[in-house]
């Protein structure tokens, strides 16, 4: 005889099966005024090659901040910008919106100087963070984050657009983590919403949506299981063929019989192919979860290593 | 006679030709990596998998089927289906059961609207998405919007099952037990994500869409995916 629903449901939390989804709103209910940034970069030319990238547009306002270090790559032909917030974490209502832009021919590290923390949300509140990025064509756009730490009862809203061109390549990296680990803190957050476009000569050819909330049948914490982090890295664009055309194979062939799956750290990858006609790939999607950021970090540096002598040094270097 | 009733019960029957058995939804691929060895996570996993169908798949089978004679707009979702499925065995086993959904329906429906949808598929200019043909054949067959709802959020569960069932990992009649205790939150998944546009589709739990991306490394497998 089987027992009635909700002695069955045994999956719930234990909150009403009715209760509505948390509405969230939108940046728009922010009662702090927009914190803006743009950085704008051009390649510098001598006898027709490119000799150096010049970054010509930089503005910020608080609380974010952009730093553009000189001495951190070995090369002038690729900028490192550091996107930075001022505390050391983003509190509820913070909005930070980013434009950056890359003329042609540039290489363009975006990175930050720490994990992005996200403070528990207050009232109705919600932190957001937008990005859009315009890369041209020849250029490389390197975009390797940090991973986003959401705090107990965090609600968090980011939103990534990247406009490409024929010629443009992309490395993106979008990753978070459950919380505080060490403090015991595992996917305690009220909301974590991700969206990350990319549009290829104003095609919208990839989109990516995750949102992380608790169901009436399934909280996070128990879906998540043992895993910490959860990841993507999107390869796209001419500069990066070789190195995707190799973790197609590499990430993407059968395991040999009798293999030892590491189920600690699960990694996968997906070809990407822009036109139905053709069978051309353009570009790869690695996407990963994993009980430790160390892991994610290990595996996020190895796949993207042959990239460092472009990129003038390794931006995972005292990260973990 | 119920015609509505009659209909769902034979586009659900396992006998409706439409290779939908030949996936696992991710399930294999969960078992082979260790995610999924207890009756406990199991059902999670399915939970996972029907709550991913309901805020990823719903919205366009909805706005497929308010647009079914709207041959643009389908194809718009259609491509923009296609841009969100980037989890490539997701998309191989969406194009596969759209494709096969819309080819077996139009031998054995009538409808003339469908034998259309048929052609442009065949003329390579629509991908097939499941979620997108899907809404469209319910709404030519008349069936309500939450009849194809259930019938959508359903199959993703019943497929979980009886994949669950032919691995050898639940018996038949367990399988079943818990078929039915999942059933029970169909209508709260429905609900939640009805008003939910194909702007805001997304994936509620992410992992069951990494462990699903996995399917095509594994040595030997019995599904497609």
């Amino acid at each position: 005889m089987f027992s009635s629903t909700q002695k069955n449901m045994e999956l719930a939390s234990g909150k009403g099966e009715d209760k509505p989804e948390t509405v969230i709103k939108t940046e728009k209910s922010q009662s702090r005024p927009e914190a803006k940034g743009r950085a704008v970069f051009q390649p510098t030319r001598e006898n027709g090659q490119v000799v150096a990238v010049t970054n010509t547009v930089l503005q910020y306002t608080y609380p974010l901040k952009l730093l553009l270090p000189q001495n951190v790559s070995e090369t002038k032909t690729c900028q490192w910008l550091y996107v930075i917030t001022f505390g050391g974490g983003l509190v509820a209502g913070d909005n930070i919106q980013l434009d950056i832009e890359l003329a042609e021919e540039c290489t363009v590290v975006v990175t930050t100087q720490a994990s992005t923390k996200v403070f528990h949300r207050v009232d109705d509140l919600v932190t957001c963070q937008t990005v859009e990025a315009k890369v041209g064509a020849g250029s490389l756009l390197v975009f390797l984050p940090d991973p986003v730490v959401c705090y107990k009862d965090a609600a968090y809203r980011q939103k990534q657009v990247f406009h490409l061109k024929q010629g443009s390549s992309l490395v993106l990296l979008d990753w978070y983590t459950s919380g505080r680990i060490a403090r015991g803190e595992c996917w305690e957050f009220q909301s974590y919403h991700s969206t990350n476009s990319i549009h290829l000569d104003d095609r919208l050819v990839f989109r990516d949506v995750v949102h992380l909330q608790d169901t009436p049948l399934l909280p996070v914490h128990q879906a998540m299981a043992q895993y910490n982090v959860v990841g993507m890295c999107v390869l796209i664009g001419p500069a990066l063929s070789n190195l995707y055309n190799k973790l197609l194979k590499e990430l993407g062939r059968s395991k040999p019989y009798g293999y030892k799956y590491n189920m600690e750290v699960v990694l996968s990858v997906s070809p990407l192919r822009f036109k139905k006609e053709e069978e051309e790939i353009h570009g790869a999607v690695v996407r990963v979860m994993a009980f430790t950021t160390t892991q994610v970090f290990t595996e996020m540096e190895r796949i993207l290593q042959e990239l460092f002598p472009r990129l003038g040094g390794n931006p995972f270097e005292n990260k973990y | 006679m119920n015609r509505k009733l009659v209909t769902i019960l034979q586009i659900s029957d396992s006998a409706f030709p439409t290779g939908g058995f030949s996936h696992s939804v991710g399930l294999e691929a969960a078992i082979k990596l260790g995610i999924v060895n207890t009756a406990k996570n199991f059902k999670q996993f399915t939970v996972q998998c029907m709550e991913n169908a309901g805020s990823f798949s719903l919205p366009y089978v909805t706005a497929a089927y308010h647009s079914y004679m709207d041959r643009d707009r389908l194809t718009d979702l259609d491509s923009r289906c296609q841009a969100c499925l980037n989890n490539h065995v997701a998309n191989r086993a969406s194009i596969r059961q759209g494709n096969s959904l819309i080819v077996t329906a139009a031998k054995i429906f009538p409808d003339e609207e469908i034998r259309q949808i048929e052609t442009l598929l065949d003329q390579d200019r629509l991908y097939g998405h499941y979620a997108v043909m899907f809404g469209f054949l319910s709404s030519v067959l008349q069936l309500d919007l939450h009849q194809a709802h259930q019938m959508f959020v359903f199959g993703v569960l019943r497929t979980i099952i009886a994949s669950a069932v032919r691995l050898g990992n639940v018996g038949a009649i367990e399988a079943q037990r818990i078929q039915f205790e999942l059933q029970q939150g169909v209508d709260n998944i429905i609900r939640r994500n009805l008003s939910r546009t194909v702007e805001e589709a997304c994936v509620t739990f992410p992992l069951v869409d990494i462990t699903q991306n996995t399917h095509d490394t594994m040595f030997a497998k019995l599904f497609h995916s």
